[in-house]
């Protein structure tokens, strides 16, 4: 159970930092829209063109890196499952 | 019949050499170009968003810009930021409350400064800015560029363009948006970008 805890938390770290790199790397809030400009030929004029698009913002990775923190605590206060070793019998 | 001749033309002599009539530009835009860019400072980053419903009819005079009279409505529903969840505090109550104030205009009420060369107008123009049902009566300068016989290029009707241009600053509190909350997450001045085209067919 520890162990697992550790590993869901370490996974957790190098999703979120990927997922948040790849996809940004987005310092502000979480987007779920980007803005791009298009010039009118005509009036020269730009125009807005919202397109969808999921940007994880910095407020998402704090939050997977808090949850990480969060499982990794947790794993600190389960007992570590002790090993059963079979007893050599010595008589 | 000589009569009937004569009297046409000299009623197309007068027509050609009359001074041009002032002409009505309608600014809902069916490209969607015409947008209105607000920005304010939040401590995280600013904030940024645009707004597209625009209509509104504005009577230019190429020959007397001064002369310029009208109105341009933003739908408050319009508004749009890249994050949902700011986006929904914009529009609810404590923020906008488009449902209640659908609506924001600006309506002309003088021209001061007025200032052409060639197509180009630039003016210092007054009028009655009303945003979540306040009104307050505020001065900005604006570039008018008239477009003759442009609108064929742009929809092919036959007809002119005006291109509408301002940047200028208001405070939320004046228009009793949050006044004096929140100031130290969102600032109190916001900046207006406004880029609009009207089209005035012919015929």
């Amino acid at each position: 159970m520890r162990d697992l805890l550790r590993i869901l938390a370490l996974t957790l770290i190098a999703v979120s930092l990927m997922a948040w790199l790849s996809l940004g790397p987005n310092l502000g809030w979480t987007k779920t829209s980007v803005t791009k400009w298009r010039q009118d030929p005509v009036t020269d004029l730009p125009g807005p063109v919202i397109e969808k698009r999921f940007v994880p913002g910095i407020d998402l990775l704090a939050i997977c890196m808090v949850s990480a923190v969060v499982l990794f605590s947790i794993s600190l206060l389960k007992r570590k499952t002790p090993n059963h070793k079979p007893e050599i019998n010595q008589s | 019949m000589k009569t009937t001749l004569l009297t046409s033309i000299l009623l197309a002599g007068l027509a050609a050499f009359s001074p041009a009539a002032p002409i009505e530009f309608d600014f809902k835009d069916p490209k969607g170009v015409n947008n209105v860019v607000f920005k304010t400072d939040a401590p995280l980053e600013s904030i940024n968003g645009t707004a597209t419903g625009i209509s509104g009819k504005v009577t230019f005079d190429p020959e007397n810009p001064g002369a310029l009279k009208g109105k341009i409505i933003v739908a408050a529903s319009s508004l749009h930021v890249s994050n949902p969840t700011m986006k929904q505090h914009l529009h609810g109550d404590g923020w906008l409350d488009v449902a209640k104030y659908p609506d924001m205009t600006f309506e002309l009420a003088g021209v001061k400064n007025v200032k052409t060369e060639g197509n180009t107008t630039t003016a210092d123009v007054t009028g009655k800015l009303t945003v979540k049902g306040a009104t307050k009566e505020i001065t900005v300068p604006v570039k008018l560029t008239y477009l003759k016989d442009k609108l064929k290029a742009r929809s092919g009707k036959e007809g002119d363009l005006l291109v509408l241009r301002t940047n200028f600053v208001i405070k939320r509190s004046d228009y009793g948006i949050n006044a004096a909350k929140f100031e130290e997450k969102v600032s109190d001045d916001i900046d207006l970008s406004l880029s609009l085209a009207g089209s005035a067919p012919r015929g």
